[in-house]
């Protein structure tokens, strides 16, 4: 039998670090947080509210997002998009990205 | 109802540095109204909060360096720094205590003086301990918090610690044995003389007709320490079985050594602190033939033994700690 909670563990480990490649991607156009995530969400990327938030929040203060407060609709949103860093950020993660996956995908043929 | 989510977001900023505070609460405002339909129910809004998860949670992913008061690197040092600092202060604050007690008591009849001593003894013990765990507990905050400003210090494998000795927690046989016979031995004989009030320690005096005996000891107040000494040659003896049996140092075995050890303290002080120990008339005898006075005599009997006591009180201090030391060492197997 294997153990539920280590194996939740285990996935949300490997997940992780896809999260920030997840938001950057979406970002190419101006987002607020809940729409952003229910884009994710469209694509079947689940990533929770209590998660994304804090996140773009951290994304924000290291450069990689722009954002801005509209105020002129009633209720005030704060809108997300990369900034000229993080677009450059996003294509060097999403290399890395590529390149994880073939070197797993070798690694996990080579077993066969 | 709107109510509920002012305190979320104050519950979640709250724990936020002041100048993040108002930035986050507007946000994290904003993305509930957005996560909210129109004219939502309180059932709504109940939702929401439950899934964006409890406010020290979200607080803790919108920090963005975890904080500890010490880090998770130097746990293991600090648990055996505690333990260590812990047991030489508890021990200190124990025969410190004991001792000062004994030495000064308010308390007129001796059940009094029992309970004041065990009382202020705990309290005095607790209130060391406590210190101990603050100073340890805040220098290894302040190490940590160095640390982690400093960020990975450069190591070097030279300064690893050497391996510690095999089995430092034997103890041997002989040692036992020899140990079990003499308390056996010395104890019962001991105790048979002090009750038969045989004690021969005394001025003899050869009297034309008889032998005229001066004994030593007030015999009446001898006999007070009697259940004391049985007590504590039952505690030698079951210590030197229980030796003989498991072979090493145990925490049973270092309690009941530790506990026979403050016993012995105790009653030297309490031996030191009764007047009318020796007899009077002893000293009146001796001052007879000398050119020192009883009382002279009396005094520096009662300083000598003063003297005894504390420097048992010392080496007992230092025995128990070791004593400890290397009960509570971790026992090194070889790896093989």
């Amino acid at each position: 039998m294997i153990d539920q909670s280590m194996l939740t563990n285990l996935k949300n480990e490997l997940r992780r670090g896809t999260q920030v490649l997840a938001v950057l991607s979406q970002l190419d156009k101006t987002q607020y947080g809940y729409s952003l995530l229910q884009d994710l969400e469209d694509k079947k990327v689940n990533i929770e509210a209590g998660t994304l938030y804090p996140l773009l929040r951290r994304l924000e203060s290291q450069g990689l997002l722009k954002s801005e407060w509209d105020t002129t609709e009633s209720r005030p949103r704060k809108y997300y998009l990369l900034s000229e860093d993080g677009k450059e950020v996003y294509q060097l993660l999403l290399n890395e990205w590529n390149t994880i996956a073939k070197e797993m995908s070798n690694l996990f043929e080579g077993e066969k | 109802m709107k109510d509920m989510i002012k305190r979320y977001v104050y519950d979640v900023t709250r724990r936020l540095p002041e100048n993040q505070r108002e930035e986050v609460g507007k946000e994290l405002l904003a993305n509930i109204n957005d996560m909210l339909p129109e004219n939502p129910s309180e059932e709504d809004i109940k939702k929401v909060l439950v899934e964006l998860g409890e406010p020290r949670i979200l607080a803790t992913s919108y920090r963005q360096k975890p904080r500890y008061l010490i880090s998770p690197e130097w746990m293991d040092d600090y648990f055996q720094t505690l333990k260590i600092v812990m047991i030489v202060f508890g021990v200190i604050a124990l025969i410190s205590g004991l001792i000062e007690n004994i030495l000064n008591p308010e308390a007129v009849n001796v059940i009094g003086i029992i309970f004041e001593v065990f009382f202020k003894t705990i309290s005095e013990i607790v209130q060391s301990l406590f210190s101990a765990f603050a100073i340890v507990t805040l220098i290894f905050a302040g190490i940590s918090a160095h640390q982690s400003k400093n960020e990975k210090c450069e190591w070097d494998p030279k300064n690893l610690p050497e391996l510690p000795k095999e089995n430092v927690k034997k103890i041997s046989k002989v040692e036992s044995i020899v140990g079990l016979t003499f308390s056996i031995i010395f104890g019962t004989l001991f105790i048979y003389f002090m009750w038969r009030n045989q004690v021969y320690i005394g001025w003899f005096e050869n009297g034309d007709f008889e032998h005229v005996v001066i004994p030593f000891f007030n015999a009446d107040v001898l006999k007070t320490f009697i259940p004391f000494y049985i007590i504590s040659v039952v505690l030698t003896i079951v210590e030197s079985g229980l030796k003989l049996k498991s072979g090493h140092w145990n925490v049973s075995i270092a309690t009941i050594h530790t506990v026979e050890q403050i016993l012995s303290i105790i009653v030297l002080f309490f031996f030191a602190t009764t007047t009318n120990l020796v007899n009077p008339t002893f000293w009146a005898e001796a001052a007879a033939y000398t050119e020192i006075t009883a009382e002279q005599f009396s005094e520096g009997f009662s300083k000598g033994i003063y003297g005894f006591a504390w420097f048992v009180a010392v080496m007992g201090s230092i025995d128990i700690l070791s004593t400890w030391f290397k009960t509570l060492k971790p026992n090194r197997k070889e790896i093989k």
